[in-house]
């Protein structure tokens, strides 16, 4: 049962794409197109919001990585918000940190 | 169509066994036909039958407590060797039917109209056919309609079949995913540790689904002076998962063949390579990497490097739990990345843990961070061997099904 919702904020120069739940493989896809279909949508910067994210395994880093080769391709900046639980745990352990920015 | 006749009633046998319907339990949905096909007719009995070898099984029978009876008096006999329906309106009368036992005895059967259950290959299984003990007509109307109703019998039949072999193609379907992902797994697993002289190795395997390949694996390379081990995890599931997998170990065999790089340099050429070959990577992998030297003199050197791995643990002589290795970043997806070696030594007893983040998971609730409990756990966990530590880490996980492959590693120094 995919367990994650995702929910978008506008503000006047920002969208911020909140997850919610757990993030695996069941609901990464769902992160991915979330974001890519924000991207597109419009000019505005994403920041991706995980802080009310309660699960992330690696399937969910990848999720993350593919939003930030989105965005690179895209030429779009891209930010994390983390939080201080499970997603910033595991990509301390990943080793991946300095690939992101964060707001 | 078939010709029913006694010739081809090996073939017809074959056709009712197919359908696999003869003694199976009362069905609502025949049953209402029955019930309906005898208020039609105004008649006591209505019986959906199933001609078997030496009987006449009823699948439902409406004012009839009689579940079967012998082929031979049986009207349904003669009804399904003829096409279309069987009508007899007074049995007492009719030369076909007035010796029959089962109108000339007790029953004292009169009227009978019958209309075969025809397979769509042509085969009459038996009859739905209504009964009464009193002579009567049926008109051309009600025998019309007595066919449309074997129709709707024919139909749940057949539906039933088709039914059942869904169900069944569905288990051969999931039977053979399981053995497709039972071998694949076998392959990308060593089928078993090499002898390493001074070390004692054991390695677990905790499978989390039946039909898909997991992401985890192990791999032990006996080398001069020691051997290489290895504790992965590969993004996702399935055939990608296994890809990188399979890349990976035979990779790190292939880099590890008669060179002295310490693990933070296989890595880093592991890396390259899986990033070289693979433009805009979909999936990467994790791993602990270890290098083991056993001492002529007594214990052993160990050098630990990570890819996006979490630490590896080192079970002491006097009882503590050390986390060793230094984070770095996962494989196969950037390239030219570097990963530190870490040192330490083993002396006789001691051992060193790898291990994959499902073990992790499945000591610590979901939605937990903390990833100490392993380490608090193996605190005061028996150390006399590789398998008693592996028994015991088995023991904690138990037997129920895992949310996540986990796999574990264990060199115990002799």
């Amino acid at each position: 049962m995919p367990s994650l919702t995702i929910t978008s904020q506008r503000s006047h120069s920002v969208v911020t794409v909140c997850v919610e739940g757990e993030l695996d493989l069941a609901t990464e896809g769902d992160l991915v197109a979330g974001v890519i279909g924000e991207l597109e949508a419009s000019a505005l910067d994403v920041v991706i919001d995980l802080t009310r994210v309660s699960f992330i395994d690696s399937s969910g880093l990848r999720a993350l990585l593919l939003c930030q080769r989105a965005a690179d391709e895209r030429s779009r900046p891209l930010r994390l918000t983390p939080g201080t639980g499970a997603v910033k745990r595991l990509l301390a352990i990943s080793g991946v940190e300095a690939v992101f920015a964060y707001t | 169509m078939t010709n029913q006749t006694e010739a081809n009633e090996a073939e017809r046998m074959g056709a009712v066994r197919r359908y696999d319907i003869l003694d199976t339990p009362p069905d609502g949905a025949f049953d209402r036909i029955t019930a309906m096909a005898s208020r039609l007719f105004d008649v006591p009995i209505s019986i959906v039958s199933l001609v078997d070898t030496d009987r006449i099984w009823f699948k439902s029978h409406h004012g009839l407590e009689v579940e079967e009876i012998d082929r031979e008096p049986g009207l349904c006999a003669s009804a399904i060797l003829h096409e279309g329906p069987w009508l007899v309106s007074d049995a007492a009368h009719d030369p076909r039917t007035l010796a029959n036992p089962l109108v000339a005895g007790e029953f004292g059967l009169r009227f009978y109209a019958g209309v075969p259950l025809t397979t769509h290959d042509g085969y009459n299984l038996g009859t739905l056919c209504v009964i009464d003990k009193e002579p009567r007509q049926a008109s051309d109307d009600e025998m019309d309609l007595l066919a449309d109703l074997a129709s709707v019998v024919m139909d749940e039949i057949e539906l039933r079949l088709a039914a059942r072999r869904t169900l069944q193609l569905e288990g051969e379907l999931r039977e053979q995913a399981e053995s497709v992902a039972r071998s694949l797994q076998e392959t990308l697993l060593p089928r078993e540790l090499p002898e390493i002289a001074g070390l004692e190795l054991t390695a677990r395997f905790h499978v989390a689904a039946l039909d898909t390949v997991g992401g985890d694996f192990y791999d032990v390379v006996a080398k001069e002076g020691g051997c290489l081990a290895v504790v992965g995890d590969a993004c996702g599931k399935g055939s990608k998962a296994a890809a990188i997998t399979g890349a990976a170990r035979w990779g790190l065999r292939a880099l590890s063949l008669d060179s002295e790089d310490e693990p933070g340099e296989t890595l880093a050429k592991l890396n390259n390579v899986l990033t070289q070959v693979r433009e805009a990577p979909e999936t990467y992998c994790t791993m602990a990497l270890a290098s083991i030297r056993p001492r002529k003199s007594g214990g052993a050197d160990v050098t630990v490097a990570l890819g996006g791995h979490p630490y590896c643990l080192v079970l002491r002589g006097d009882g503590s739990v050390e986390r060793i290795g230094e984070t770095a970043g996962i494989i196969g997806w950037f390239s030219d990345m570097s990963y530190p070696d870490c040192q330490t030594s083993l002396a006789s007893g001691e051992s060193l843990l790898l291990f994959t983040d499902g073990l992790l998971e499945a000591l610590a609730p979901r939605e937990s961070t903390d990833d100490s409990k392993v380490q608090g756990l193996l605190e005061g966990a028996p150390r006399t061997s590789a398998t008693a530590i592996a028994d015991t880490i088995d023991s904690w996980l138990g037997s129920d099904a895992l949310d996540d492959d986990a796999a574990f590693l264990v060199v115990r120094v002799l």
